[in-house]
């Protein structure tokens, strides 16, 4: 039993640990919209973000790929829009849905 | 039931998973297009997900009720941008016992009008507040584009609905389910989410503000995984949720909602599953560990299902199952591997079991 439920625990902890690294390794900070729209195709862009709906709708006419949220714990820097440029302290996930 | 590999992943990701969900009789298709039918192994999944989700949500100070599956039409219209979002995905029942209803009834697609109105029934001083109420049920959305879990017409969900005295602590509220969410999907399921605040365009229809989980999938699409909104006033201006606070005067309730579905279940299966079959994170798997006998003859398969570790085992820490010597090893081996569990062989008389265990 003890063997048995050890087994189970490091399962849970390894499943953890693949699906985190897996995400983490599709996880694409890109340069500019050119790169955003080509890592879209298999992975997911955290970019700077406007949060203007110009922007998110450019984003998913030419990819496909929707705004899925803005993560809480940012690390409070600043960027440009990956889209227009302009100055933008929140970053977003764009990615292709289900 | 064939006894074929399944497709690779990287082949065709989608359909891996159709066939994952039907090999492992997790669900099946429904005579009506867009249904499903969750067969006993994906409710039995599903039950470990409500349990997890239950305590935590009692933990918070929730408790359980029930409201009616047909909302009146008018509900609906109350809230603008509500009816906006949800009138191209309305069931409506118009007649009843053969007898054309006065008022069209919809099947609810969320139940925020509904409680909403009784909330406005139930509410009239600060001491009443707050309310926090969850309800597990099933929902209607006449979707177009079906997969089996990830979006069917109707669904199994919970869904919370709370009131506050004031906008801070509706907020907080909003937070705290987001984030057990969140501890839900990291430790119970293994699934890494990223928590966070949707768009304007992606927020939920009459939300003031929208939470979500976002899990990665295997193909890297994203799947939102749960939702935890902030209403603001919005509901409680539609159905006249209205208390008097301390200083006599009426003021308008803060009200939040949180769900999370079916669909998680295919979050899990895309997350964790292989070419082999499902796999399922240990903390939520209905079964755990298979134990297959291979012996020669009939008593000693007797005697391991009597050996007191066996039990204890089926007893105590791991959800196991003994399979039947009936069926053919390589089926069984093969069956484990579609249902997504460990098979720890045991081998040889029942004295060599105490070392195995």
């Amino acid at each position: 039993v003890k063997t048995v439920s050890g087994l189970l625990a490091d399962i849970q902890k390894s499943l953890l640990e693949r699906a985190t690294a897996f995400r983490d390794s599709h996880i694409y900070d890109p340069k500019d919209y050119t790169e955003l729209t080509q890592v879209v195709q298999n992975g997911w862009a955290y970019s700077y973000w406007c949060e203007s709906a110009e922007c998110e709708a450019k984003v998913k006419e030419d990819t496909k790929a929707t705004t899925r949220c803005m993560p809480l714990d940012q690390s409070g820097g600043k960027g440009k829009c990956i889209v227009c440029g302009k100055e933008s302290d929140r970053r977003v996930y764009f990615a292709r849905a289900y | 039931m064939s006894d074929e590999k399944l497709t690779p992943r990287n082949i065709d990701f989608s359909e891996w998973y159709n066939q994952i969900v039907l090999r492992a009789e997790m669900a099946d298709y429904a005579p009506v297009r867009g249904c499903m039918v969750v067969r006993p192994y994906g409710w039995a999944l599903w039950e470990n997900i409500q349990q997890a989700l239950d305590r935590r949500f009692k933990e918070t100070g929730h408790v359980n009720a029930a409201f009616p599956l047909f909302i009146p039409m008018s509900f609906l219209e109350k809230e603008k941008e509500h009816v906006e979002g949800f009138s191209p995905e309305l069931a409506v029942v118009t007649i009843g016992g053969g007898e054309k209803l006065e008022e069209p009834l919809v099947v609810r697609p969320t139940s925020e009008t509904i409680i909403g109105y009784m909330y406005s029934k139930w509410i009239k001083s600060y001491r009443d507040l707050p309310v926090l109420i969850n309800q597990w049920g099933n929902v209607v959305r006449w979707e177009l584009r079906t997969r089996l879990f990830l979006r069917t017409l109707e669904f199994y969900w919970q869904e919370g609905h709370t009131a506050h005295t004031t906008e801070q602590e509706a907020r907080e509220e909003t937070m705290r389910m987001l984030q057990v969410y969140a501890d839900f999907a990291i430790n119970e399921a293994a699934v890494p989410v990223i928590p966070g605040v949707k768009s304007q365009i992606e927020k939920f229809a009459g939300a003031a503000m929208s939470t979500t989980i976002e899990a990665m999938m295997q193909d890297t699409r994203a799947l939102q995984s749960g939702t935890s909104h902030f209403l603001g006033q919005n509901f409680a201006k539609a159905f006249e949720i209205q208390f008097l606070d301390k200083d006599n005067s009426l003021q308008y309730a803060w009200t939040t909602s949180w769900g999370l579905s079916t669909r998680f279940i295919g979050a899990i299966i895309m997350t964790h599953g292989d070419d082999q079959g499902l796999i399922l994170p240990p903390r939520l798997a209905p079964v755990q560990a298979v134990i297959v006998p291979i012996f020669k003859s009939e008593p000693e398969t007797t005697a391991l299902k009597s050996h007191p570790d066996l039990s204890s085992m089926t007893g105590k820490c791991v959800a196991c199952h003994c399979e039947s010597r009936s069926v053919p090893k390589m089926w069984k081996k093969v069956r484990s591997l579609w249902h997504g569990v460990i098979d720890p062989v045991a081998r040889g008389s029942p004295s060599f079991h105490r070392q195995v265990w």
